[in-house]
């Protein structure tokens, strides 16, 4: 068992929340890849012949 | 196995005593990755200037 | 067995028992699911690796076995089954054990671990037969428009659809285990570790799902082929992220390995911790190092997801890569090995092959694995290395010097004190991490400066025999790639041995019920 005299820090406290980290853990590269890639990828324009 | 049995020994993993932070084998292993790291990092970064000419 | 009394959890009456070696509690549902998974695990592991030594010895130009149609039959064989197959029926045993021992929990749900083996086991032998029926040559990558016989997608989709449950299950264990306290504060570090990889690998699944599902629709005539581009993206983010399941899966395996056999103790709880969650946050974004050459996606989105936050989840390993042999380190320095620099190390059990496996892996994935993985993830340095054999070569540094020899490792004590039978041969046993490791290595090394010299991956014939100019690389190619057949040997050897062996104890080992095991 951990000491109680010792609190636990609060960044800890918050990576002991599991759902919280499984949130961020899906939204992130939900976003920043597969979002933004897929926006990229639709936007990009076409190559003319050169 | 050694004793404590691995119970015990996962019960205080967040306990710390004295000596815990003597490591300085460790501190060499790691100082030799980040040698190679660079010495590899820089020959690659090199290869790549040979073929790629920057005018 | 001895002990009768209920272990400390929630564990119902006649549910559980308490291990007679590490005094951990083990829930007999989850143990029988942790045996069917591993010996899953383990039967994908041989059919790979008969892919593996007759791919060795085709990439070897002086021996070049296998006809061309083989080469890829073979190819998409060996991908498939040691990277998906293997690797992901394990991880779904360790999730087992780190959902309930570890958080003194009882298994969620036998009817949802039921339906999760069964949907991975006929998906990984679906995918298996259209693969040898010769109706699959796609490699394991499948990029669309290459296409497979439905069934293929048809195996891995139930693959992937089953090993989500097995996911879900954890979650749910996690659940229980909050709702009843069964610990206190934070769970403890290899749970945690384990939680990470759980996390990425419903990033992982997902992904496949979208990309998958499509592709298996067109195979069936039912819609018009996917963009290939689109497909790449999206194939990526279960390929990457599969990847670094592996990595969470391995680290946490470290951990485990250097407290049962030296005792270690992580070095610091947020420390360690952070770094697992600099994992979940930041790793699956460099999944475009993977797109580094597509032209479909813009420089921006590359430069973002492979440098800038992606060295975070670097810096995680780098962590990792410091507190784990630290932690070995102070855990035998307080055991009297205090000479010098290095005599914990040199003082370490190098004879237990749980430890030998262990620290092996690690320097592997360090040493190689990492520096090279870093290198090859650079955007302007890729273009001087994609596609060549350095990808395959960094990449048996990770998952196969890294991960399966971690997993290896691990198996010396899941057998024991999960199957509760012992390993013979000890002799033997003793020595297998070594062949396996050395041999990898000298794969590891042959591929990547044989890539160096431009050697192609995925090629069937470097020397282009037939071609009307003459064209091949020079002989500094030729040495490496007889270096990596040679490695190839070794290591199939290794491996085989490990298979051997463990066959060997899960059905016809000693028992050890009743008593600790017979330690290393
Ligand atoms: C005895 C051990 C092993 C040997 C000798 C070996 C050898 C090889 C060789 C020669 C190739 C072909 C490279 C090419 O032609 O492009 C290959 C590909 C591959 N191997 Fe292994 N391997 C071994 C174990 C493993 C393990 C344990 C894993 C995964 C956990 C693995 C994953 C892969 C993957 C993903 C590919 C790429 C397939 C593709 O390009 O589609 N290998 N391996
Ligand atoms: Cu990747």
């Amino acid at each position: 068992m951990h000491d109680p005299q010792r609190p636990v820090p609060p960044l800890q406290r918050l990576m002991d929340n599991p759902w919280l980290l499984l949130l961020l853990g899906v939204a992130i590269p939900f976003l920043s890849y597969t979002a933004w890639g897929w926006i990229s990828m639709m936007t990009m324009a076409k190559a003319t012949l050169p | 196995m050694s004793d404590p049995k691995l119970v015990d020994r996962l019960e205080r993993e967040r306990d710390t005593e004295p000596g815990d932070h003597k490591m300085p084998g460790t501190v060499v292993l790691t100082a030799l990755l980040l040698l190679c790291f660079v010495v590899y990092y820089f020959a690659n970064w090199k290869a790549l200037a040979d073929v790629w000419h920057v005018r | 067995m001895t002990s009768l009394a209920l272990p400390v959890g929630n564990f119902r009456t006649g549910e559980a028992r308490t291990c007679d070696t590490t005094g951990l509690p083990v829930c007999l549902h989850a143990q029988r699911f942790i045996k069917l998974n591993a010996v899953c695990a383990v039967v994908a592991l041989l059919v790979g690796a008969i892919g593996a030594i007759l791919l060795g010895l085709t990439r070897w130009p002086a021996v070049h076995l296998l006809p061309a149609d083989w080469y890829y039959r073979v190819l998409t064989l060996h991908g498939i089954n040691m990277l998906i197959f293997w690797i992901i029926f394990l991880e779904i045993a360790i999730l087992y054990f780190a959902g309930t021992t570890l958080l003194k929990t009882r298994l969620a749900s036998t009817k949802l671990a039921w339906t999760s083996f069964l949907l991975m086991a006929v998906g990984a032998v679906l995918t298996n037969i259209t693969i040898l029926q010769g109706t699959a040559d796609v490699m394991m990558t499948s990029y669309a428009p290459l296409q497979a016989h439905s069934n293929f997608y048809l195996g891995m989709i139930l693959f992937a659809v089953g090993a989500l449950l097995g996911v879900g299950n954890f979650f749910a264990c996690v659940w229980i285990a909050r709702r009843d306290k069964t610990y206190q504060g934070s769970m403890p570090l290899v749970a945690f570790g384990a939680l990470a990889a759980a996390i990425i690998a419903v990033v992982a699944i997902l992904h496949g799902a979208i990309a998958l599902v499509p592709t298996w629709l067109w195979s069936l005539g039912l819609m018009d082929a996917p963009d290939a581009g689109w497909y790449r993206l999206l194939w990526w983010g279960i390929g990457h992220q599969s990847q670094q399941i592996n990595v969470c899966a391995m680290v946490s395996t470290w951990y485990l390995l250097a407290t049962l056999t030296v005792g270690a103790k992580p070095l610091n709880q947020l420390v360690c911790r952070s770094a697992f969650v600099l994992y979940v946050l930041f790793i699956n974004i460099a999944s475009a190092h993977h797109l580094l050459v597509d032209p479909g996606v813009s420089a921006g989105w590359k430069i973002w997801n492979t440098s800038y936050a992606m060295y975070l989840a670097v810096l995680a390993s780098m962590i990792h890569g410091f507190t784990v042999p630290a932690a070995v380190e102070v855990a035998q320095r307080k055991k009297g090995h205090d000479r010098g620099l290095f005599g914990w190390l040199v003082k370490a059990p190098w004879a237990n092959p749980g430890f030998s496996a262990f620290f092996l892996s690690l320097i592997i994935f360090g040493f190689i694995g990492g520096i090279t993985g870093v290198t090859l993830g650079t955007q302007q340095i890729n273009i001087i290395a994609h596609n060549t054999l350095r990808i395959p070569g960094h990449f048996h540094a990770t998952v196969v010097g890294g991960t399966s020899l971690a997993f290896m490792g691990l198996c010396y004590y899941v057998v024991p004190l999960i199957f509760r039978r012992e390993y013979a041969a000890r002799a033997l046993c003793r020595l297998q991490p070594y062949l396996f490791g050395i041999g990898i290595v000298l794969v590891s090394i042959g591929m990547s400066f044989a890539g160096s010299y431009g050697v192609p991956r995925r090629h069937w014939d470097v020397e282009f025999s037939g071609a009307p100019f003459a064209k091949g690389f020079d002989s500094g190619a030729h040495v490496m790639l007889g270096l990596m057949g040679i490695g190839a040997v070794l290591a199939f050897v290794g491996l085989l041995t490990f298979i051997l062996l463990t066959v060997h104890a899960v059905f016809l080992g000693k028992r050890n019920e009743g008593r600790a095991m017979t330690a290393w």
